[in-house]
């Protein structure tokens, strides 16, 4: 009982009487616990495994992917009318110009002082353009360019005035037709496994094909190298295989687009299966 | 100046224009199958009957080499369309891209008066339609396995890169008897099998045959006189001799790559140290001194480093030390026990066993390692030995007990990727292989 | 008729040698007194000659020391002879790590008992890793029985 008294009472006492001071050290070690625990960074991060990076396939995505084929035959009377109309125009241009030479013989040499003091403006405009030189370039080209962008979207339209169809608005190649491309190679490529992992054993083959599909050309880019890295050779000689097989005559490739696909390059790239 | 930029300016973007129109279009492939390559062989043609024997002889040897290495799939004669009768025409090409052979071997054998084989021979890329190389070969005709596992050789390393392996032999404990009272003989044979013949007469014990680089000796362990200890054995001769004058048992004995040194194990008083031997001077060097389990050593390639087996982490774990026995740095630490490192020809890998939740493994690490990987499991698998292309693993394999029968102790060979897994056919059970290097 | 009797005489000596044995057969090599499932040294078939140990382990555990406190009995009262001690495993390990382990396992033994008071001359030492199982079988029973090391009597010296 005493043994009570003597400690619990008066730590009691101490802890009521002082109360106002304890929580204040209560409340600011909490507050400073908090400031390190978010504060300051984690030593004992654990150790991150970087997993080995996947292959990752850079795709061409054209302007306009492939979309179902819609006949939106427009009769050839149209182009005719445009035709018509830029004709009638052109006419009532040269009527105008024919009015204009009318009305200069009536000139008062008044006029004429004038029409002296417009040319001198029109002088110094030119003059001040001078220095920027090379933004005339540059608009030129640019002009240049808009020009040659008109004259191939004009090509295109007199082209696509026969069949306006959708299928023609593609570009390059969709992503359904590389996927195709690369399924039909990949079942006939048979990749040496367990080469050892000499780095880079990616090998590119460049092939010319004919209308049907078939390869009429393939060749090794890197000749050089065959000779020198045994390893590679079996690699590359592995990929050219697989070009030339008979089983991968007929390519799967859109006959409309045979421009765009009559000279490929395919990589084979033996990364994520050789290096085990 | 202004004049000078202008026209370079313009020229620049010409050029973008022009390469952007012409951008030809490439397409990433980035898997295939793997299969093994399939290729024909026609048969070796001879002139005469003699001729034909040994044609046949040496074509059935060569398919069988490469079928065997997984690596190749020689299609059946029986499918081939055209039967090449003469060895210096061009083959039709399209009647065997029609059976799909990617490659073609055509050959010729001829004797001569003095009993010598010549063999001329050509390998055929059937898709690109050319020749890929040629080779000829002569030799006794008593020899006749030998060029032909040369041929096998030769046609390996043109179509993978990799240098052959066929051409080499298997040292390894042959097996009989009750388990209490096993009988072990040491025995060698050609790789395929061939050539069989027992190299000690079962009467004492006798554990882990290595070769010599030379090829004509082996190191082993055997109890003669009860006392186990290591010895050489001189293969042609039979002649076997103690390996240095140790004072306890000495164990785990292997070649260094130049076949100066024999390293090993010596145990006394329940402690059991690395020494290596020179087998010139017969000075030995002890090279680890840890109280406790070192065993199981093995050399680089160049002789540089050394693997071996040590418990003084606490478990059997697998480390690297330098020839001189200095900067040991262990390289094991995956779950559970590893052992018996065995270090490739090629350099790159270590192969080992592993014990782990009741089962063993065969594995490979490189030397730094990394990239741990498993390849073969069992109720029992131990001990690998490299084949010298450093592409396949041999090692002994016990099967699961059959209710409560014990499995069967036999040699199995894996190719490095954890296919083609094959037994080696061996006229009794098996343990411990040791394959044999090249012959230079 | 002959045939019979030749076989009755060969199988009453082979009776009769087993019997002079006391129901125990002496294993040559080890000159060790054999009854199903034990050995002993001694004739009187008292003196148990194998101990056991845990996996991956060589530490005597106090059945094994006990067992060998009678061995030192034996030993001391047979003053002539010499020992040689082997060292067991079971098959689950490595074939070399399992011979080093084996050789740990006997010099345990062997220092035991010299710490005991047998002169260290009389004792040698073998290793025969998981060459020579006790109990045939791949289960738990038989590897229990393989981890041993037994004293036997050293027939060479």
């Amino acid at each position: 009982m005493t043994l009570n008294n003597l400690i619990f009472l008066p730590l009691k006492k101490e802890i009521l009487e002082k109360k106002n001071y304890l929580l204040q050290s209560l409340a600011f070690h909490i507050l400073i616990i908090i400031l390190i625990y978010y504060g300051l960074p984690n030593l004992f991060r654990y150790r991150v495994e970087f997993l080995p990076p996947l292959p990752i396939e850079i795709i061409n995505i054209s302007d306009k992917t492939t979309a179902p084929q819609i006949n939106f035959k427009k009769t050839p009377d149209t182009g005719k009318n445009k035709t018509n109309y830029i004709d009638q125009e052109d006419v009532k241009y040269d009527n105008q110009i024919k009015t204009q030479d009318d009305s200069s013989e009536v000139i008062d040499t008044k006029e004429v002082k004038e029409i002296i003091k417009k040319k001198k403006i029109v002088k110094l405009k030119e003059l001040k353009k001078k220095p920027n030189q090379l933004q005339s370039v540059l608009k030129s080209i640019e002009q240049v360019k808009r020009d040659f962008s008109k004259k191939k979207k004009n090509k295109e339209e007199v082209k696509s005035e026969e069949k306006v169809t959708p299928t023609n608005l593609g570009i390059n190649l969709s992503i359904s037709e590389v996927d195709a491309i690369r399924r039909h190679f990949e079942k006939c490529w048979n990749i040496p496994s367990g080469a050892r992992e000499v780095g880079n054993l990616a090998t590119e083959i460049k092939v010319r094909f004919n209308k049907e599909g078939n390869v009429v050309d393939a060749r090794i880019v890197d000749i050089s190298r065959m000779k020198r890295d045994r390893f590679f050779r079996t690699a590359a000689e592995s990929a050219l295989r697989a070009v030339l097989n008979p089983r991968c005559q007929n390519a799967p490739l859109p006959q409309d687009k045979f421009d765009k696909w009559k000279n490929l390059t395919l990589n084979f790239d033996p990364k994520s299966i050789i290096g085990y | 100046m202004k004049n000078i930029k202008k026209i370079i300016f313009t020229f620049l973007i010409f050029i973008l224009f022009v390469v952007n129109a012409n951008a030809e279009l490439r397409i990433d492939i980035t898997s295939g199958y793997t299969e093994p390559t399939p290729i024909g062989i026609n048969d070796f043609i001879g002139t005469n009957d003699e001729e034909k024997i040994v044609a046949k002889q040496i074509t059935k040897l060569v398919i069988a080499d490469l079928n065997n290495s997984g690596l190749f799939k020689v299609i059946d004669p029986k499918a081939y369309i055209q039967k090449i009768t003469n060895p210096s025409i061009i083959p039709k090409f399209p009647d065997w891209k029609v059976i799909n052979a990617q490659a073609l071997i055509v050959g010729s054998t001829q004797l001569n008066e003095s009993g010598n084989i010549r063999i001329e021979f050509r390998l055929w890329d059937v898709f690109a339609e050319q020749q890929m190389a040629g080779w000829a070969f002569s030799t006794t005709r008593s020899n006749w396995r030998q060029i032909s596992h040369r041929i096998a050789d030769k046609v390996y390393e043109r179509l993978t890169g990799e240098i052959g392996y066929f051409d080499t032999r298997i040292a390894y404990i042959a097996e009989s008897g009750p388990q209490k009272k096993r009988i072990k003989r040491l025995a060698i044979m050609d790789q395929d099998g061939a050539n069989h013949r027992f190299l000690t007469d079962g009467n004492n014990l006798v554990l882990t045959p290595r070769f010599s680089p030379s090829q004509q000796e082996l190191t082993y362990l055997s109890y003669i006189g009860r006392i186990p200890r290591v010895y050489l054995l001189d293969i042609e001769t039979g002649k076997q001799e103690i390996v240095g004058d140790f004072p306890g048992m000495t164990f785990a004995p292997r070649f260094s790559p130049y076949g100066d040194h024999v390293i090993m194990s010596l145990a006394t008083d329940g402690n059991s140290d690395i020494y290596s031997y020179n087998l010139k001077t017969n000075i030995r060097k002890q090279l680890t001194t840890y109280r406790g389990i070192d065993t199981s050593p093995s050399y680089s390639p160049k002789g540089k480093k050394i693997a071996f087996n040590s418990d003084r982490g606490g478990s059997p774990q697998i480390y690297v030390m330098n020839n001189k026995g200095k900067k040991i740095k262990r390289i094991s630490f995956g779950k559970g026990r590893y052992s018996t490192p065995v270090w490739s020809p090629r350099g790159d890998y270590i192969a080992f066993t592993k014990y782990f939740n009741d089962t063993f493994y065969i594995g490979v690490m490189t030397p730094e390692g990394k990239g741990e990987r498993v390849i073969s499991k069992g109720f029992l698998v131990e001990g690998p030995t490299w084949t010298p292309n450093g592409r396949m693993i041999a090692y002994t394999r016990k099967d699961y007990p059959i209710k409560k029968k014990e499995g069967k102790t036999r040699i199995f060979l894996i190719d490095l990727t954890g296919f083609h897994e094959k037994e080696v056919i061996t006229p009794l059970e098996a343990s411990d292989p040791a394959w044999s290097p090249l012959l230079d | 008729m002959y045939i019979l009797r030749s076989i009755s005489v060969l199988m009453l000596t082979v009776f009769l040698y087993s019997c002079a044995q006391q129901g125990g057969i002496v294993d040559e090599t080890t000159g060790l007194y054999e009854k199903p499932g034990m050995s002993y040294l001694d004739k009187q078939m008292s003196v148990p000659a194998k101990i056991y140990f845990d996996y991956d382990s060589y530490l005597l555990d106090s059945v094994a020391e006990g067992t060998l406190d009678i061995q030192v009995t034996w030993m001391d009262e047979n003053p002539a002879k010499f020992i040689l001690i082997e060292g067991h495993c079971d098959e689950r390990g490595t074939r070399e790590y399992n011979l080093a382990l084996g050789e740990r396992r006997a010099n345990s033994v062997k220092e035991y008992l010299a710490s005991m008071g047998i002169d260290e001359s009389r004792l040698n030492i073998v290793s025969y890793g998981k060459e020579r199982p006790d109990e045939e079988g791949s289960h738990d029973d038989a590897w229990t029985l393989n981890r041993r090391s037994v004293t036997t009597l050293d027939v060479d010296r």
